[in-house]
């Protein structure tokens, strides 16, 4: 610790952190443009200039490391000047549009040529014009506004794994461009609209659509990823207008993913259902939601059609809440199938408690990764940056994978080759470990099986630890738990699929291929199940198909009844992330037009079939009863639960980050975007 | 990329770290002018493969440095300076001779894609002012009329 004063203050800093940072943490104000917390220090606009005792030129406070005894002054004279000096510079090219500006009123260059500007400018020549840039659906350019921060091109290429901007020319000429007519893909491609520091970088589909003032701004949970990142909703009318980040240093920094971003334009799709809807021959007739409640009465009140166990399938998204698994779960029993099938991916639930052992941050703490089949980039973007992060900070990456995903990020050891062989290679490393093999090799396994330690992090992607094949791996695994004690953790994919399982451990199971009397699906569609034809075909043997879902989609003419349920951002609930942390949001808006939460819908039905202790008359009273059955088990070793599987698709299912649920499907900025590439 | 252009940059590669390729751009750039005239794009998007960088990066570093040329400029290029020191010595004499007889503007080639005129910032040579390279390689100093015109009949 180094002893500083600011404006003759007397503080506390940690050696070598910078001015700035010392100033951030006590609350000292310095303006600030190319300066960004999460991204390297570029000192080129110099904003941030402070006079510091005994040095004859002011410096930059982003740039200046402290020393002991410093004497800071950021209210002094010489400070003013230059800042009325820099902003005088900054604003010589920049237009003077902020009525037209879609950051006007959130601006920082507004804001802080209020502060620390001069009211007058003295610049009389022409200003320079350049010219606009297509980037893609996403992000929108007005580069005469451009200060050139360089915010958006550090962000590219330090967070995003791939430099997709760049300034190009220099002095006068310089400009953010993308390499010729190229469009920026990244999959977080849209925090370069919030890291934009004015007007130049802003949202395309958002583009003059409201003002920052008139939105009332509503917290909500990302329904998109396992990682649970705290959003924004911007509000105007009972619209989401928008949705930009919470700042969450434990779980999404302060980015999030273009999924979460731009997933809200789906909510005002066409294909939005307005009214419940009974099919009467081929076609669907709108009725009541009285009468839909009176036909289901008629399908599963037990006085008139007691099921036996498992003869209704529930299909079910694994962006289920908690309030609503738990619902359904006492619905069930009471009806009579006392086995809930949940599922999405129609894989087998083989290991207990699969999640990530410990918190998200801490994932950053270990020295070694090795990241076991995961299709990262298109599965959870954010936790993604987290590892190429590591990576810039020299700590290994170690990837074994069926197939070979560019993941944009350094790694160390790569070995890819079909799942089958993975115990293979996991019992090699077992041996060189226990020195069974003796003669000098010079392998990648051998690589692998140096790094093992407490220091290193064996991450377990989806497809690997819900694969038959992982049952033997497993064994192997625990064996080098045993031995080298490495931690591990796995990767699950929906915003809720560890809630679900902690709540019902066993009974999340796949769908047998089988004739059952009657199905739900909820908030699911086609594209959403791996396996399509089995869901097609239980659909099509089982006697009365209810659809609960918000939007009309290719399979709904297969249902006999179909209830429009509300979009993410209508509802309300509990979700579980991958880390176990428990996290509560409310609606941001009020349900477009008839539609309900799927909660509501259960609790009404569960009056009409006279299902007993069905009172619940908020969500939070649901969520009171539904926490108590999560379990709090933590993954230590990997459990086998489930050592009979009959069945199991065997194709391998690559994923699409912008056709991971039915509202990212219908945001058609999101459609527009480039597909992820990803596979080399 | 032919080989001769590989050689070349491999051996400048040699003088970087196997893990900081990117050290050698403006030396493979400048291989890569010499041997094409200008930079095209496909020149560009040759040298960020051959390199292991991003394409926009590679067009950074061409678009900074105005030895690059990122346009046709002619079999000859001639940069000639005009601060204060050539100024002074009246470059921009030479400067209107040299427009009139080529009869184009400054960053504008010949008809027949002979010469560009090229306006230079100061090369630090100012005991021989005034002055103009050609191709950024030879210098001709303490130029007057004669000199240009005997140039340009040199230069064919």
């Amino acid at each position: 610790m180094v002893k500083i004063k600011i404006n003759g203050k007397t503080f506390k800093a940690p050696e070598k952190s910078t001015i700035i940072q010392v100033a951030d943490d006590n609350g000292i104000e310095i303006p600030r443009f190319c300066y960004h917390k999460k991204l390297s220090i570029a000192a080129n606009c110099r904003m941030c200039l402070v006079e510091v005792k005994n040095f004859p030129k002011p410096l930059p406070a982003c740039a200046t490391q402290v020393n002991e005894g410093m004497e800071i002054f950021t209210k002094s004279k010489q400070t003013k000047d230059c800042q009325q000096s820099v902003m005088e510079f900054l604003l010589i090219n920049h237009p003077l549009d902020c009525p037209i500006c879609d950051q006007g009123g959130e601006c920082d260059l507004q804001d802080t040529a209020m502060a620390y500007g001069s009211p007058k400018s003295r610049y009389q020549e022409e200003k320079r014009v350049v010219l606009n840039k297509n980037l893609g659906p996403l992000v929108s350019t007005d580069l005469n506004r451009c200060i050139q921060c360089s915010r958006c091109v550090r962000f590219l290429k330090e967070v995003g794994g791939m430099q997709e901007l760049g300034l190009i020319g220099r002095g006068e000429h310089a400009e953010i461009s993308a390499y010729v007519e190229k469009s920026v893909d990244s999959e977080i491609s849209g925090n370069i609209i919030d890291l934009c520091p004015v007007g130049a970088l802003t949202s395309k589909p958002f583009r003059y659509s409201a003002r920052t003032w008139e939105m009332v701004r509503k917290s909500t949970i990302s329904p998109h990823d396992s990682l649970g990142s705290h959003l924004e909703a911007h509000v105007k009318d009972g619209n989401v207008m928008r949705v930009l980040p919470i700042e969450n240093e434990d779980i999404n920094e302060c980015w999030i993913s273009d999924r979460d971003r731009f997933s809200y334009i789906g909510i005002n799709s066409e294909d939005r259902i307005k009214t419940p809807l009974l099919k009467t021959g081929s076609n669907f007739k709108p009725i009541s939601w009285d009468e839909a409640f009176h036909t289901l009465e008629r399908v599963f009140h037990p006085s008139l059609n007691k099921f036996k166990e498992d003869e209704v399938a529930i299909f079910s998204s694994n962006q289920m809440t908690l309030e609503e698994a738990y619902l359904l779960d006492k619905l069930a029993s009471y009806v009579g199938t006392k086995q809930v099938k949940f599922d999405v991916a129609n894989n087998p639930n083989l290991i207990a408690n699969p999640s990530l052992n410990g918190m998200i941050g801490d994932v950053e703490s270990f020295e070694n990764i090795i990241l076991l089949g995961s299709q990262l980039r298109n599965e959870n973007p954010l936790l993604l940056q987290r590892l190429r992060k590591m990576g810039n900070a020299g700590k290994t990456i170690n990837i074994i994978n069926t197939v070979d995903f560019d993941l944009q990020l350094t790694v160390a050891n790569k070995i890819i080759q079909p799942i089958k062989d993975f115990q293979k290679t996991f019992e090699h490393i077992h041996k060189i470990l226990s020195a069974k093999v003796t003669k000098k090799e010079n392998s990648t396994e051998k690589n692998i099986a140096n790094l093992l330690s407490d220091k290193t992090l064996l991450l377990v992607g989806e497809d690997i630890y819900t694969n038959p094949a992982f049952m033997n791996l497993a064994n192997v695994i625990n064996q080098l738990i045993d031995l080298t004690s490495i931690k591990i953790g796995c990767l699950p994919t929906g915003s809720n699929t560890v809630g679900l399982q902690q709540m019902f451990g066993n009974y999340v199971n796949h769908i047998d291929d089988k004739k059952y009397q009657a199905s739900i699906s909820l908030n699911l569609e086609l594209e959403d199940i791996k396996d399509k034809s089995l869901f097609e075909r239980v659909l099509k043997k089982s006697k009365f198909n209810v659809g609960v879902t918000p939007f009309l989609n290719k399979n709904s003419k297969q249902f006999d009844l179909i209830l429009p349920s509300v979009t993410h951002f209508e509802n309300e609930g509990t979700f579980v992330n991958l880390e176990s942390r428990v996290q509560s949001f409310s609606q941001t808006i009020s349900p477009k037009f008839e539609s309900k939460p799927i909660w509501k819908i259960l609790r009404v039905l569960g009056n009409f079939i006279d299902c007993p202790d069905f009172t619940f008359e908020s969500c939070s009273e649901i969520k009171e009863k539904a926490v108590q059955k999560l379990s709090k088990n933590k993954l230590k070793r990997f459990n086998l639960i489930n050592q009979q599987v009959k069945h199991h698709s065997k194709d391998f299912w690559l994923k699409d980050i912008h056709n991971s649920d039915a509202l990212v499907r219908r945001s058609t900025a999101l459609q527009n975007t480039k597909r992820l590439r990803s596979e080399k | 990329m032919n080989l001769k252009l590989k050689k070349l940059i491999d051996k400048e590669l040699k003088k970087y770290p196997s893990d900081k390729k990117q050290s050698a751009v403006i030396a493979a750039l400048a291989i890569m002018q010499n041997e094409r005239g200008w930079l095209s794009k496909e020149d560009i998007s040759e040298v960020a493969l051959y390199l292991d960088m991003p394409e926009i990066a590679v067009l950074e570093v061409a678009t900074f440095y105005n030895m690059f040329d990122l346009k046709s400029v002619g079999k000859y290029k001639l940069s000639i300076c005009t601060n204060i020191s050539c100024m002074l010595r009246d470059a921009d004499h030479i400067v209107n001779h040299l427009k009139e007889k080529l009869q184009i503007d400054f960053n504008e080639v010949t008809k027949d894609g002979k010469f560009c005129l090229k306006e230079s910032e100061c090369m630090g040579a100012c005991g021989g002012a005034p002055l103009l390279t050609v191709n950024n390689q030879k210098m001709h100093e303490n130029l007057n009329i004669d000199k240009v015109d005997q140039l340009l009949k040199e230069l064919k």
